[in-house]
């Protein structure tokens, strides 16, 4: 277990990213899926909707998250409602996280699921298999390269997440002071010893992670 | 076990993965026990040290957030958990008093900031008044932010007050806080700086006092943040920052106190 304070971000920033790509997996998933295998009207706006993170400024991420949680937005009615305050918890940091990753995951995956041969799943179909049956037998497992690709891309960029989580979630140890933002606030504070550090150890983490989905890409043979 | 078998597990395993790894995170992530402070850059090394007292001499736990006043400010105006609210300039505290997002009768001045003409390490500068930062071989000058940073706002005053803001403006870099200003000192990317003496002498920089008569001193005021978490804790902290153990902490970074002129 981890005990050195300097160290505790390390956790944070893995949780908030395992966290953030989970939420990515299965609205990405969808979203994904929708954009590949339907035409309707509308199509072209989710289309550009999903790619605007990466594109757009973080500040300009950061601040529509801001003005929609924050208390002059939603949050005021969640807050009066639930008693649910968003902004500046460890949550806002996934959503952070995870909107930011977004098109990072649901591009591959789009690709992949475009690159389905649709006549192999009609013969799934004809065969017999439900439709459910087709997408965890058929569909899925053919794009299964494009799913871990967008996985570790979304990982790995939620990990690194800065912009939008200093906005909206603020610098506070233990709950939002993940790994990005604890080098800034070492920068910041002139303590170069722990700076250098966290920028060393977020490096081989990164490379790490990269090496190893490398790795099961090419090793596992079907 | 055919292949797309094998592949339909791998991808529910790293699902299952990233299930398990949510909630523990949800359970290790969300323990919001200690008081959390937000506290104006300048106030970084004085509080760390005050911190550690009082949490030896109470038993809780604090945490520090530091940044410019005027981005805590907004930061407590859109929800941010903090309990205890610490800027460098009152006017902040007095408009969230207004929107009746703080506590008033938390409300106290506890010490009066300076600013300082702050050189980089060897710089072989010399400066003994406002006007020197015009010499050629001051290139760069380091100010906080004015817009949200009080003593940013306090060196702009004083800037202009000594009728050198006009000739000035080209040379000076915008930090995002105070303490933002005195590491581009410290690491040389800046020549001087106007920056809190606080700061300056921590960080062991070679400096010049700002004649007061250029700028109004900056009254650190502190107050309570209502968010239902820990007000006891942030009463406790605020009457500790009055004791004595603070005022000679205080007193150490170079900080006045108030009424004590």
């Amino acid at each position: 277990m981890i005990t050195d304070p300097d160290l505790l971000p390390l956790l944070l920033s893995f949780r908030i990213a395992a966290m953030a790509t989970l939420l990515n997996l299965t609205a990405g998933l969808a979203v994904a899926w929708l954009l590949a295998r339907c035409r309707f009207p509308g199509h072209g706006v989710i289309d550009a909707l999903t790619t605007l993170p990466l594109v757009l400024p973080p500040t300009v991420l950061g601040y529509y998250l801001l003005v929609v949680l924050g208390h002059e937005g939603a949050g005021r009615f969640l807050e009066e409602a639930l008693g649910v305050r968003l902004v500046f918890t460890w949550q806002a940091a996934v959503m952070a996280a995870s909107i930011a990753a977004f098109p990072l995951f649901v591009q591959p995956v789009r690709a992949a699921l475009e690159g389905v041969d649709r006549e192999v799943e009609n013969a799934a179909r004809i065969l017999g298999r439900s439709e459910l049956g087709v997408l965890m037998t058929i569909t899925l497992p053919l794009a299964w390269r494009g799913i871990l690709t967008g996985l570790v891309l979304a990982f790995v960029r939620s990990l690194g997440e800065f912009g939008v989580t200093l906005m909206v979630a603020g610098n506070i140890p233990g709950q939002t002071r993940t790994m990005s933002i604890a080098i800034y606030d070492a920068v910041q504070a002139g303590r170069t010893g722990t700076a250098n550090m966290l920028v060393a150890v977020m490096t081989v983490v990164v490379v790490a992670v990269l090496i190893l989905a490398r790795t099961m890409v090419r090793s596992i043979r079907w | 076990m055919n292949r797309q078998r094998r592949v339909s597990w791998v991808l529910l395993a790293v699902a299952v993965c990233g299930a398990l790894a949510a909630v523990i995170a949800g359970q290790v992530v969300a323990k919001p026990s200690a008081l959390t402070v937000a506290a104006a850059s300048d106030l970084r090394p004085a509080f760390e040290e005050l911190g550690a007292v009082f949490e030896k001499s109470t038993g809780r736990q604090v945490v520090f957030v530091f940044g410019s006043s005027g981005m805590l400010a907004r930061q407590i105006e859109a929800g941010a958990p903090y309990d205890v609210f610490a800027s460098a300039d009152p006017a902040y505290i007095d408009a969230l008093l207004a929107k009746g997002r703080l506590v008033p009768a938390t409300r106290r001045i506890f010490a009066l900031g300076q600013i300082v003409l702050a050189l980089r390490p060897n710089s072989g500068l010399h400066t003994e008044t406002m006007a020197d930062v015009l010499q050629p071989s001051v290139r760069t000058i380091s100010i906080a932010n004015p817009d949200h940073a009080p003593y940013g706002a306090a060196a702009r005053h004083a800037l202009q007050a000594a009728g050198v803001w006009e000739n000035a403006q080209q040379r000076i870099i915008y930090a995002d806080n105070a303490a933002v200003a005195v590491r581009f000192l410290e690491t040389g990317n800046a020549d001087a700086g106007i920056v809190p003496l606080s700061l300056a002498k921590a960080a062991g920089l070679d400096y010049k006092p700002v004649d007061p008569a250029l700028y109004d001193r900056l009254q650190q005021t502190i107050v309570a943040v209502p968010n239902g978490r820990q007000a006891e804790a942030a009463q406790e902290f605020i009457t500790f920052l009055e004791g004595p153990q603070s005022s000679q902490i205080l007193d150490n970074y170079a900080y006045m106190l108030p009424g004590a002129q």
